[in-house]
């Protein structure tokens, strides 16, 4: 009988990065990178797992939009073609290093690799990574559940209770189309939590969400337990807090794991050492230079000349730190055990795309950790929050505070002089996009298709409503919590807020068509073509005749 | 065309031509949504193809069934005839990406209007001590207002005025604070700093004059500053969610393939009817070319079924229970500590890393099996099904396998070749990976063999006690409150399976399962 539980949670998003305009688009690279780095590795992890009947719990949450990615055929089309791509790098390294052994060798790992990855994706898995998740969720140690539809960032968008509907509902039923079920779970995008959003919450169907622990901590009534137990809004959804030490032990840039020596060095990319001769295929018009996924150096301690990356010492690294990982979860649940009056659980969710793509050894530390929890000692066990609630289905009621995981577990980071230009476009145009829906006296899951053009204010023809579906898609897709915070972080703003303007500018296009009735259906094709995403999606989720109900 | 697809939730392909409202068809809009494409949505099944609810395939079907079909339209439309702009193929000149770059830059130079035409204010807390506002308040608008609102509003300034509400129910005259913060012409938005916390505030974007009146021009919604610390201990509440107690339902299988269910050929009454329930439980697709190149590890990736245990199955997964004791601890790269003649394994890996390829893979002789009585479904994957009924492993190398042990005895069904729709073994669309030679001879040893398996489909479905069903030419045996679950090898292309109740030798009810299996490409 363990004396406590571990909720390990990985939260998988990318933002929506298909550029069918361009042959080859550099955000695009993005997504790429993650399936090689972070997305096959961890399947390919649990798949292991599985394979030697390892008992496990693990939460992964699944953006929609990062789904709606690995569905996409031009981007699967796109993978393939990059994969071979970096095979072809990789020979060619081959023969480059042929004089340094040790450079060699790595090439050739590197090499076997890539061909690996190709060979699991295009063979394996088919190119249908939702499949596979979809399979391993069915040994049951798996659990998956949604985001918001485009990640939006919910509390920015609040005032228009419709907007942040739409955002959950169609999630919920985009995860349900694929994997045939409907979540139970939802990861509210950055942790970011406002006061009545738990309603919106349990009309989706959605049982629990995780909030940053100061949602816990500072909530209206004093939770007993901590963040180390679920609790209650007074409407019956669950909360789960997030442990910041184990947080701490992994995220911390100075002293987390990620950051040791022996681990592969982020930054030390060929792709920005070598002559652009050798680069042609990997350049973004023909002089942009980009990660390649091909690095030879290990991090090194500070000051020292950077020294040859190992994946054998990187691996008894991970080893390492996942039994050190192991050792203090069972040090914190003896602790805790001697507060708490019944078992605590601790939650830890990291974003997925740390395990593999930034910290390269990430799913390897992740499966050691997950077999040692299992194997090696009795203390702790991971556990998914579905099942912990499963156990202990009665706990304290609180009414959280609003709160995010960003800095100081504000909204400051995403809400600030930096990007708070969008908001005043965003809420004006779900504003419009609701008035368009009400007016046209569309609900969710009913499609008024009663052929009364004419009359806008008794129902929409197909062609409305596929008008409709598009500008949900373009308000959606604006909504993105990406973009403020790329704005904030300054890494590709001009990209970021490129991409708000561009969608408002494909809605507001929409919207003059819809109101003249002047339909250009090769704009409107070519805009439905540009952004791919939710096929069937329900802009009745946009009525307002919800709240007038 | 009626399809029901096997992919979640439940999806039926309506005629194109029945797009005229029938009486049945508005009642099926009242109660599903209809797709871009006019499909319609079944919502109310449980989703999967394991989950549909038998009689959601029934509704649907019967749904269908009853739609009239109106004439076909005429070929000119009318100028406000909606179907005028009725999607066209897709045109590949318009998506060119040349063409996409060029039509997404022109929407970008000329974007239309972003503004809006009407006072509006949001407030939001962005901290326990930070709030932040950001209104609209088109210039006409405001001039507008200044010449209605009379000469003591010419000059007015425009102001912010900020209710702090906490706990009450705001009426306009009850707020427990409120200041003004006057507002630029131009400004857009404000970062406003608080000297507390935990409070509720709204504002109202306005008017001021300069004798002090204040004309209201728009008004936010809610904004709470959240407590920047730990709230007092009071007594707790618990609540008990007992609907958190049931499990978690499984996902769906990937549909990879398709099954057309046929109309009902006998069977007056349908509520009366002989063969209930009867649904296609699974598929279960078994890609023997990577099979036979990669080794029994390649299957585990097929879809897992949740099946009544067999005795096989039930000794295979107490095995993983007993190996999984056994099995080295935690570390990827130590050789598992098995004694080579485990009982109850099937085979083990050994590593799972290409790095430690060194690791010999382990392939235990099967055990002799006991026969167990099972009492609860057994979760297993596809390939150890396939695997568990087909094979004997004879060698320790993952590419030598013995001839099939007892075909007869192992497949449900007879042959395939037995259906009289199954298209012969087309092995052209066999793939093989470059690189990987030995796998050609393999499957030419396969091949002379005899093997044609290649996908399983599994049937479950209820008759009344004491009927009989015959699949195919086979009579199935039914357990005695009339339950059945057989399963039959089909192959790769179009395969009809009929279903039929038996009474007497009479057929009283039939349903045929079309079945279409692709390989991917």
């Amino acid at each position: 009988m363990p004396q406590g539980f571990l909720a390990l949670i990985l939260h998988a998003h990318l933002p929506y990065v298909r550029h069918p305009e361009h042959e080859r688009f550099l955000e695009e690279r993005w997504f790429f990178e993650a399936i090689t780095e972070t997305y096959i590795p961890i399947l390919r992890m649990l798949e292991r797992l599985e394979d030697d009947a390892v008992r496990y719990g693990l939460l992964i949450s699944l953006s929609p939009t990062l789904l709606t990615m690995f569905e996409d055929g031009l981007l699967q089309e796109r993978y393939a073609a990059y994969l071979r791509s970096l095979v072809r790098l990789a020979d060619s390294e081959i023969e480059r290093t042929a004089a340094e052994p040790r450079f060699n060798a790595l090439a050739r790992w590197y090499a076997d690799m890539f061909r690996d990855t190709l060979y699991w994706y295009e063979h394996r898995y088919q190119r249908c990574l939702v499949a596979a998740f979809q399979r391993i969720a069915a040994y049951g140690n798996l659990e998956l559940m949604t985001s918001a539809a485009t990640h939006g960032f919910l509390p920015i968008i609040k005032d228009n209770p419709a907007a942040v509907r739409a955002q959950i509902h169609t999630a919920t039923e985009y995860h349900q189309e694929l994997f045939g079920v409907p979540p139970r779970g939802l990861w509210v995008p950055e942790c970011a939590y406002y006061p009545g959003l738990e309603h919106e919450l349990k009309h989706a169907g959605i049982r629990y969400f995780i909030v940053d622990s100061s949602g816990l901590d500072h909530a209206e009534q004093r939770p007993r337990l901590g963040v180390y137990a679920p609790c209650y809004t007074p409407n019956g959804v669950a909360i789960f807090a997030r442990d910041k030490e184990t947080s701490y032990q992994v995220w911390a840039a100075e002293v987390g794991y990620p950051g040791h020596g022996d681990y592969r060095e982020f930054y030390r990319d060929i792709g920005f050492d070598l002559d652009e001769d050798r680069l042609s295929e990997f350049l973004i018009n023909g002089n942009i230079r980009t990660n390649t996924g091909i690095k030879y150096f290990r991090i090194t301690r500070d000051g020292e000349r950077k020294d040859i990356y190992d994946p054998n010492l990187a691996r008894e690294r991970a080893a390492e730190h996942a039994a050190n990982f192991m050792f203090n979860r069972e040090k914190q649940v003896e602790f805790l055990c001697r507060e708490l009056e019944q078992p605590p659980l601790i939650v830890s969710p990291y974003d997925a795309e740390l395990f593999g793509h930034w910290w390269f050894e990430g799913p390897l530390f992740l499966e050691y950790v997950l077999r040692k929890i299992c194997y090696d000692q009795q203390t702790v066990k991971t556990i998914t929050p579905s099942a912990f609630l499963r156990q202990h289905p009665e706990q304290q009621v609180v009414q959280p505070a609003g709160s995010s995981w960003g800095k100081d577990s504000t909204y400051e980071y995403w809400v600030n002089p930096a990007n708070d230009a969008i908001l005043r476009d965003l809420h004006h145009a779900a504003h419009r996009l609701t008035e368009l829906v009400t007016r046209a006296d569309i609900r969710p899951g009913l499609c008024n298709l009663t052929g009364k053009s004419e009359n806008a204010g008794a129902g929409s023809t197909p062609i409305e409503y596929r008008i409709l579906q598009q500008m949900a898609r373009e308000v959606m897709l604006a909504q993105a919590s990406d973009w403020p915070f790329i704005m904030r972080t300054g890494t590709s703003p001009e990209y970021a807020a490129g991409r708000v303007k561009a969608h408002l500018a494909r809605f507001y296009t929409l919207e003059a068509m819809l109101v003249s009735g002047d339909y250009d259906m090769e704009a409107l094709q070519t805009i439905e073509y540009l952004d791919r995403i939710f096929p069937n999606i329900d802009p009745g989720w946009y009525t307002s005749a919800l709240e007038e109900g | 065309m009626d399809t029901i697809t096997a992919k979640a939730p439940l999806r039926v392909q309506v005629p194109a031509q029945a797009d005229k409202v029938t009486s049945m068809r508005r009642r099926l809009r009242a109660r599903y949504p209809i797709l871009q494409d006019g499909a319609i949505l079944f919502t109310g099944a449980r989703p999967g193809i394991s989950r549909f609810a038998p009689s959601m395939i029934q509704q649907a079907v019967k749904a269908v069934r009853n739609l009239s079909v109106p004439p076909a339209r005429p070929s000119s439309v009318s100028a406000h005839n909606p179907d005028k702009h009725a999607p066209s193929e897709p045109d590949r000149r318009i998506f060119a990406p040349a063409r996409l770059r060029k039509f997404a830059a022109a929407l970008q130079e000329h974007p239309p209007r972003t503004g809006c035409d009407y006072a509006g204010i949001s407030l939001l807390e962005i901290a326990p001590k930070k709030l932040y506002a950001h209104w609209s308040l088109p210039d006409s608008l405001l001039a507008g207002l200044r010449m209605r609102l009379g000469e003591a509003y010419r000059n007015a300034q425009q102001t912010l005025r900020f209710y702090e509400v906490t706990n009450i129910l705001f009426d306009g005259t009850n707020a427990l604070h409120t200041f003004d913060l006057d507002i630029h012409p131009g400004e857009e938005s404000r970062y406003i700093d608080l000297w507390s916390t935990d409070k509720t505030y709204l504002v109202e974007l306005g008017l001021r004059s300069a004798d002090g009146r204040f004309h209201a021009l728009a008004r936010s919604g809610h904004a709470h500053a959240p407590r920047d610390s730990a709230a007092a201990d009071s007594q707790p509440q618990f609540l008990n969610v007992e609907a958190n107690r049931l499990p978690l339902p499984q996902p769906a299988t990937p549909a990879r393939f398709r099954i057309r269910v046929h109309p009902l050929l006998v069977g007056e009454n349908e509520y009366d009817w002989p063969l209930r329930d009867m649904q296609a439980e699974h598929l279960v697709r078994t890609a023997y070319s990577a099979f036979f190149m990669e080794g029994p590890r390649a299957l585990r990736h097929l879809p897992p079924v949740v099946m009544r245990p067999r005795p096989i199955l039930l000794a295979e997964y107490k095995g993983r229970e007993e190996r999984r004791r056994r099995q080295a601890k935690s570390s990827m790269c130590q050789p598992a500590q098995i004694p080579r003649n485990a009982p109850n394994l099937f085979f083990a890996r050994l590593d799972i890393d290409p790095e430690c390829s060194s690791h010999p893979r382990k392939l235990a002789h099967p055990p002799a099996l006991r026969r167990s009585q099972p009492h609860r479904p057994v979760m297993v994957s596809g390939d150890q099904r396939v695997i568990s009924s087909i094979f004997h492993f004879t060698s320790k190398s993952r590419a030598q396998f013995a001839l099939p042990a007892s075909p007869s005895r192992c497949l449900a069904l007879p042959a395939p070749r037995t259906f009289p729709a199954l298209p012969a073994p087309d092995r052209s669309r066999t793939t093989l990976s470059p690189g990987r030679s030995r796998s050609r001879n393999i499957l030419e040893t396969i091949a002379a063999a005899g093997l044609e398996l290649e996908a399983e489909l599994i049937l479950r479905g209820r008759v009344k006690p004491g009927k009989k069903v015959r699949i195919g030419d086979q009579v199935i045996e039914t357990e005695p409150d009339g339950s059945f679950c057989v399963s039959c090898v089909v192959i790769d292309g179009e395969l009809r399976v009929p279903v039929e109740v038996v009474e007497a030798e009479m057929v009283v009810a039939r349903q045929d399962f079309d079945v279409s299996i692709n390989l991917p490409n």
